[in-house]
């Protein structure tokens, strides 16, 4: 063995990657010879400095600075949830749509009263409560707890139109962590082909980090062609954000292991 | 931090008592300036909670937190806030450290980080991310978009490196 094979050697041995009669093998190589025995020493010291070094720390300010930002991040949220009903637009919005979904519920409630399935009936009436709990939330809190407590899948599989109102949840709430909790949400019933069209789609169109990280990891946990060709797109997408590159560039690594 | 995702905001104060270290020094050993390295930990403490929904525990914190912080950096050496990186850093720690009492420690940990500044940026981050922040090579290769044996085989070519610098160049004794 020449120097740089033994110094390969010497690398490996500290990285823990030699077994123990190849590391047996070197020290003998390395006894025996007095230069080596220096540059193993040399590399055994350097490991032990790397593994001294100590964290350096920031000033108090920064410290000082974060408590400060996160009880102001805290009074934000608590003062939006106060100013409840003062924003106007998209509640004029939900309203809109809670107009149209309650004529489609009272369609599908006569349809089932028609039918005299009671059990039917009482899903629907369910359907209806559940729905109109929903449109009625005008913080985004309120939204959101919405969305966990009507759509929790352990209550069973959704039916097509739950699935449809979250779907439109996703695609017009103004709030991103409303549509995240549609995104979790969904992301339980990846099994249905219209939800992994509606997240595609929506990735398209979502602008806000946080969701299109979470849509991101969700579709690189599905083997499918289509989703792929989604994740290769917005790692070729230099208008992307570079964090939302990288998770679809890693999740692209999960999903062939042999993409780089 | 499936507390803080929860809506437990007030835990974030704990993850930031617990890691903030940790991402400054990440910061100052790649940018060589406490000012920014300051500016930029508190950066990654906010978006860690504004993305906290992104958390899926799938990964360890500390490596999904890195993402961030990596992100960060990077992102921010693409605006240019700051034209240039301060190397007066080396000295201002110099002088404080000075003062201070375990100087034979300090000279080896100034060395090192002389020797260390004096890699590739990629072989730099891949030995601050290993043997001082003592990320898994998974960890590592998943955050720089690596295959886990590219990046040991880098991470081997950078300790052959370093130590050359150290003994060869820098001459220091060990």
């Amino acid at each position: 063995m020449n120097i740089e094979k033994i110094e390969d050697r010497m690398v490996l041995a500290l990285e823990g990657a030699l077994s123990n009669s190849e590391f047996e093998t070197l020290m003998k190589v390395i006894n025996e010879n007095h230069e080596y025995t220096l540059i193993w020493k040399s590399y055994q010291e350097m490991y032990q400095d790397m593994e001294d070094v100590l964290p350096e720390t920031p000033s108090s300010e920064v410290a000082t600075k974060f408590h400060e930002w996160l009880d102001n991040y805290q009074e934000e949220k608590v003062i939006n949830i106060a100013q409840k009903g003062v924003k106007k637009g998209p509640i004029m919005l939900w309203r809109k749509w809670a107009g149209v979904a309650a004529i489609f519920i009272g369609v599908l409630g006569f349809w089932s009263m028609y039918q005299s399935n009671r059990q039917v009936e009482g899903t629907l009436a369910d359907m209806s409560k559940q729905m109109e709990r929903l449109m009625e939330q005008q913080s985004t809190s309120e939204r959101i707890k919405a969305i966990r407590v009507n759509f929790n899948p352990e209550k069973g599989d959704l039916s097509n139109t739950m699935i449809d109102v979250l779907i439109q949840v996703l695609n017009t709430d103004q709030s991103s962590n409303v549509r995240l909790a549609a995104v979790e949400t969904l992301a339980q019933f990846m099994d249905k082909e219209v939800v992994r069209e509606a997240l595609i789609k929506h990735l398209a169109l979502e602008e806000d980090g946080g969701v299109k990280l979470t849509i991101i990891t969700i579709l690189g946990q599905q083997k499918n062609e289509k989703i792929k060709t989604t994740l290769e797109n917005i790692v070729n997408d230099d208008s992307q954000e570079k964090f939302v590159i990288d998770e679809a560039h890693m999740q692209l690594i999960r999903f062939d292991q042999i993409d780089i | 931090m499936s507390l803080v995702a929860g809506g437990e905001i007030k835990k974030a104060a704990l993850l930031f008592d617990r890691y903030h270290a940790n991402v400054y020094s990440y910061l100052l050993r790649v940018n060589k300036n406490k000012m920014l390295a300051e500016d930029l930990t508190q950066n990654v403490f906010e978006k860690m909670i504004k993305y906290r929904n992104s958390y899926n525990g799938k990964k360890s914190f500390k490596a999904w937190l890195f993402t961030i912080v990596r992100n960060t950096n990077i992102d921010h050496h693409r605006k240019r806030k700051y034209s240039s990186l301060d190397d007066s850093y080396m000295q201002v720690e110099s002088k404080e450290k000075d003062a201070q009492e375990r100087l034979e420690v300090k000279e080896k940990n100034e060395k090192l980080m002389a020797a260390l500044n004096r890699l590739p940026s990629e072989e730099k981050e891949i030995l601050i991310l290993s043997k001082f922040e003592k990320m898994k090579y998974s960890e590592i290769s998943a955050l720089m978009g690596l295959t886990e044996s590219a990046l040991k085989v880098k991470a081997h070519r950078s300790i052959k490196k370093l130590r050359n610098i150290l003994v060869n160049d820098m001459r220091y004794e060990y």
